[in-house]
């Protein structure tokens, strides 16, 4: 492993990353219920685990690179996402708060099961173990 | 060094950002939500230290610190809002 990388490696770390910060983003809008344990051993591998640190070893520029890569790969898909709710008729900021959004139109459908995403935000019931 | 850095803070940003989306998870804000992200962190933290050093874990934290703080006052923007508008509407 050479001490310093090429430009080409660096922006193929970076991408890398970047496309894993995507995929985290992505994942964790889909997931249903509370988060687990092994939910959080799996992200936290992802962000800085072995096998990374076996593809890009720590203290390169390579690991800098991919972490870059993976801030702009997540924070690009969050960005989007605020893009498309912006211009979409049917769906306002709110949407982030509690998953609301306009009832279709008479000549639209929503297929049953599709685009069934986590809530950032959601007021419940009090439950014995619930602090906020 | 200075990129190492760069890539220490963009992770923990990512991480900052991931603990407030799930200490908000569909059911509520939990302690067993909060206690497996703290068990998390530390693990993220105890990684960094292994493989790189202390003043990388230091910039990890502060770039979890800024992701969280970010992510939870946004969202904390937005509720205040909406709860707002819909004073405005009940009147």
């Amino acid at each position: 492993m050479p001490e310093t990388a090429s430009n080409l490696q660096l922006a193929g770390a970076a991408g890398f990353g970047a496309l894993i910060g995507w995929y985290v983003y992505y994942i964790n809008r889909y997931r249903k219920g509370s988060i687990q344990l092994s939910d959080l051993v799996t992200l936290v591998g992802i962000l800085g685990g072995g096998a990374i640190l076996a593809i890009f070893p720590s203290g390169s520029d390579l690991f800098g690179a991919y972490g870059v890569g993976l801030f702009i790969g997540f924070f690009s898909y969050f960005i989007v996402l605020l893009i498309l709710v912006r211009i979409s008729k049917k769906f306002n900021v709110d949407w982030f708060l509690d998953n609301r959004r306009k009832i279709p139109a008479k000549d639209e459908i929503v297929p049953e099961g599709s685009g069934v995403t986590g809530q950032a935000m959601i007021a419940e019931e009090k439950e014995p173990n619930r602090i906020g | 060094m200075q990129i190492e850095a760069l890539g220490c803070v963009g992770i923990g940003c990512v991480w900052g950002w991931l603990l407030g989306l799930f200490s908000r998870s569909p059911q509520g804000c939990r302690i067993n939500n909060l206690a497996i992200l703290l068990v998390g962190t530390l693990l993220l933290a105890l990684q960094t230290w292994l493989f790189l050093g202390w003043r990388e874990v230091v910039i990890l934290l502060i770039g979890v610190g800024c992701g969280a703080g970010v992510h939870l006052t946004w969202l904390h923007i937005l509720r205040q809002r909406k709860l707002s508008n819909y004073e405005f509407r009940r009147k």
